[in-house]
C-alpha cells in the first residue's frame, strides 16, 4: 500500500482523503496535513463547517487538548473511515477530534485538518523535500546498514 | 465507491493541485481570502469562510463537502502544528 502526498505551497506535507462517518453523519473530501507531533487526527473548524457536521450530536473528550495554539474543548467523531483513492486504502479510525465551531483562533489562523499519530504510527512515512515527494506506506525499510 | 463519487473525488484532487500550481497568482488576486475552486475555476472568494462556502454551494449542484476550499495568505505564511 502506498499513499502518495505532496507539499502544500505553505510548506506542510499533505494527503487527500475521503472522510465518512455514520454518526454524526459526515461525508466529504479533506486535505490533511501530516503531523507526527500530534497524537490525534483532527478535523479543522473550516472542514467541519464545509462537511456540515452536527456538533450537537458529538461528545467531548474528558480533558481539554491543545491544538496548534488553540487550547480548549473539542468534539469527538467516532468510527471514521478515511479512503485514499490511488492506493484504494481504507483506514478505520476509532475517533478523530473536531475543532469547535467557535474558538479563539477562528478568523485569525485557518489551521488545516491534521492526520496524526493515531494513523501515522501504523505505517512508514517518507518525506523527500528535495524530490517534492511524500509517501505513506505499509512497506518497511532498513534505514541503517 | 460509486463511479460518480469517484469522479468527484478525482475532480477535488485536480482542483487542489490546481490551487497549489496557481498559488502565487492566487496570492496576488485573493490575498487573505478563502477561495472555492471547481474545475479549475474560482467560483467564490472572500474573507468570510461561511459566506464563501454558501456562495459556492449556491452555484453548484454537488455538495460543498466535495469542493476544494482553501485559505490564501497574503504574504509568507508558515503553519506550525
Amino acid at each position: 500500500m502506498i499513499i502518495p502526498g505532496y507539499w502544500s505551497p505553505v510548506g506542510y506535507p499533505a494527503v487527500l482523503a475521503r472522510l465518512e462517518c455514520r454518526y454524526p453523519y459526515a461525508r466529504g473530501f479533506i486535505e490533511f496535513a501530516l503531523d507526527t507531533g500530534s497524537p490525534f487526527t483532527i478535523l479543522s473548524q473550516m472542514d467541519a463547517e464545509r462537511l456540515k457536521i452536527a456538533y450537537s450530536k458529538m461528545d467531548k473528550p474528558p480533558a481539554p487538548i491543545a491544538v496548534g495554539g488553540f487550547e480548549g474543548a473539542v468534539y469527538i467523531m467516532k468510527e471514521v473511515n478515511l479512503w485514499f483513492r490511488e492506493s484504494k486504502h481504507t483506514e478505520k479510525l476509532e475517533s478523530i477530534y473536531v475543532i469547535p465551531e467557535k474558538n479563539e483562533l477562528q478568523g485569525i489562523i485557518p489551521l488545516p485538518s491534521i492526520l496524526g499519530r493515531n494513523f501515522l504510527n501504523k505505517y512508514n512515512v517518507i518525506f523527500e523535500k528535495g524530490q517534492g515527494s511524500i509517501i505513506i506506506t505499509d512497506q518497511s525499510f532498513q534505514l541503517l546498514a | 465507491m460509486p463511479t460518480q463519487e469517484l469522479e468527484r473525488f478525482e475532480q477535488f484532487e485536480e482542483d487542489m493541485m490546481w490551487i497549489n500550481q496557481q498559488f502565487e497568482d492566487l496570492k496576488a488576486r485573493y490575498p487573505d481570502e478563502f477561495i472555492a475552486v471547481y474545475r479549475g475555476e474560482v467560483i467564490a472568494h472572500g474573507a468570510d469562510h461561511s459566506r464563501v462556502i454558501a456562495q459556492a454551494q449556491a452555484r453548484l449542484d454537488i455538495e460543498i463537502s466535495e469542493i476544494a476550499v482553501k485559505f490564501i495568505p497574503a504574504g509568507e505564511f508558515a503553519v506550525v502544528l
